[in-house]
């Protein structure tokens, strides 16, 4: 046993670090190959294999940076996070972490924004189901319930505070355009998932404030509470209907309680 | 024991999703990557479950690290039964390999020393594995490049012992006995004849391409004509065994593919008296009836 788990430290330590002193030793070698050709068969294979895995995560921003610092990336990645997962999907997940620490991509303050609505879209995609409520449901209420009425959201809303026009620079890319400039942009966006597909759109700040306090703390009597800070109690009431109603048509809301 | 034969399949891939279901093409049996549809919901797991509705399908895994030296992963073995439950496949497979060590995946499928320390760890781990599912499970052989000069014996020696102590099943990739057999300069056939007849549940075929002098198992290409003539071979030896292609790469249009799979169809029927082809798929032969299962608890990995 300790002569196996040996091994594969040194097999893990020749993809990890190319350190191939420990495990070409053990390797047979013949006319046909010697030992160290053939582990750069698992060398390159491990490295393309995780690249590909962040090619596909992370096809925007691929195409906003370009081959060569989208590369540079991806190496710096792969050195930097070793997977820990067992299944290639979750590989990618700390790339906003890398992109706001490592030069150039940190002073380019759009390039982790564009990160995270990837990696926002992936999460979406594959977030647990969950039955949605109806406006049916809704208009059953009794007028004692809404005093205590709580609200649930699907798991795979994601809101995005954004500062730039990342946004745009995304859809451009996915629509394979010339992305707009970098601009400043204060937005936050919201991504949602309707009949299995993503939804996004642009937050004004009273449904932002309203969608916030509702997701954190469920209460929709909260929501009102944090709603009058920016609409007169004459406006208050009829706004959050609105949005309640809407998020209810974009099946965001899995329970009313 | 009657071996189950569900005929011939293919394995499942994103791209078919749509003609599959709008087509329902004339199928016997899907294979699924399992740790694809290790996600919490989604679309991945709504085409999985409407596929599923219409064809049989067998789970086919990359990263139970059964070879490992770190601890079982719990937390992957609790979402692989989740999944079974799921999708109530006809049987499980894995590979003859080890992925990570240290808590760090490869995602590659990377060859053990064929020696009798490996032997029992190996065999230890599978029957907790199978205790675990409560099934027999098929571990596959691999395509390998390197070999280790600690090895003591042949690799088909290697993964017969195993499945005879371990009580399992193998998966017999045809493609990577000749992929291997080219790297490291042994006798296909001998490798089939080394395997124990009975011990064979599922065959995969597939494509590779040549790198200088070694031969890298890609599944980008079509199953090329040595492969059909050794999957002829194989069937001489065990019989009727269920059959699929692996693609995963330059992946076709699926009726490209499915005419792909007529080949292997063609070479059966060709080779085998026509009783021997029907299908049989009323027994769960993977179900090990004769054991007490019982949960067991397993270390955490790191």
């Amino acid at each position: 046993m300790n002569t196996l788990r040996k091994l594969q430290y040194e097999f893990l330590d020749y993809l990890l670090d190319d350190s191939i002193a420990g495990i070409v030793e053990r390797i047979e070698s013949n006319q046909q190959c010697s030992a160290e050709e053939r582990m750069t068969f698992y060398g390159n294979a491990y490295t393309l294999r995780l690249k590909e895995a962040l090619s596909t995560d992370y096809e925007r921003l691929h195409s906003y940076l370009g081959d060569e610092l989208f590369d540079s990336l991806m190496q710096h990645y792969i050195d930097s996070y070793p997977s820990q997962h067992p299944s290639l999907r979750y590989f990618g997940r700390h790339m906003v972490e890398l992109v706001e620490q490592l030069e150039p991509f940190k002073t380019l303050t759009e390039v982790a924004e564009i990160t995270r609505i990837e990696q926002a879209f992936a999460n979406s995609f594959d977030a647990a189901d969950c039955p949605s409520v109806s406006l049916d449901q809704l208009a059953q209420l009794n007028l004692e319930a809404w005093a205590s009425l709580t609200l649930q959201f699907q798991g795979a809303i994601q809101l995005l505070p954004q500062q730039h026009n990342s946004f745009q620079i995304w859809q451009a890319l996915a629509n394979e355009e010339t992305p707009p400039q970098k601009t400043s942009c204060d937005t936050t966006w919201l991504i949602w998932r309707q009949d299995l597909v993503s939804h996004y759109r642009a937050l004004e700040n009273g449904e932002l404030t309203a969608l916030t306090t509702a997701m954190s703390t469920g209460s929709f009597a909260g929501m009102c509470e944090a709603m009058l800070e920016q609409f007169s109690e004459q406006e208050t009431p009829l706004k959050t209907v609105e949005y309640l109603q809407q998020w209810i048509n974009d099946q965001m809301v899995t329970a009313l309680n | 024991m009657t071996r189950p034969f569900l005929g011939f399949g293919l394995g499942l891939r994103t791209e078919h999703y749509p003609y599959i279901i709008e087509h329902k093409p004339d199928i016997d049996w899907f294979e699924i990557l399992t740790e694809n549809y290790m996600v919490p919901g989604g679309k991945p797991l709504d085409y999985l479950d409407k596929i599923r509705n219409d064809y049989p399908m067998v789970m086919h895994g990359v990263s139970l690290s059964i070879g490992s030296t770190d601890p079982l992963n719990l937390n992957y073995l609790k979402d692989l039964k989740q999944l079974m439950q799921r999708v109530q496949p006809r049987w499980i497979s894995d590979h003859l390999c080890w992925t990570s060590v240290n808590g760090t995946n490869s995602h590659d499928l990377l060859p053990l020393p064929y020696n009798e320390d490996t032997i029992t760890h190996l065999v230890n781990r599978i029957c907790q594995v199978q205790d675990y599912l409560g099934q027999r499970i098929l571990l596959e052989n691999l395509s390998s490049y390197v070999t280790y000069n600690n090895s003591e014996m042949t690799e088909w020696e290697f993964v017969n012992e195993i499945a005879r102590r371990a009580d399992c099943h193998i998966l017999l990739d045809i493609n990577n006995i000749f992929v291997s057999a080219h790297n490291h300069q042994f006798d296909p056939v001998d490798y089939l004849n080394g395997i124990d007849i009975d011990r064979v549940m599922q065959f995969h075929l597939a494509g590779h391409s040549y790198h200088g002098e070694m031969i890298i198992d890609t599944h980008d290409h079509d199953v090329c004509d040595p492969v059909w003539s050794l999957y002829a071979t194989a069937l001489k030896r065990f019989g009727a065994v269920s059959t699929m292609i692996e693609r995963d790469d330059d992946i076709p249009e699926f009726p490209r593919l499915r005419k792909e799979l007529a080949i292997a169809e063609d070479i059966a029927t060709r080779t085998l008296p026509a009783n021997a082809l029907q299908l049989n798929t009323a027994s769960q032969a993977s179900t090990n009836s004769d054991r007490n299962y019982t949960e067991l608890s397993y270390e955490h990995t790191a």
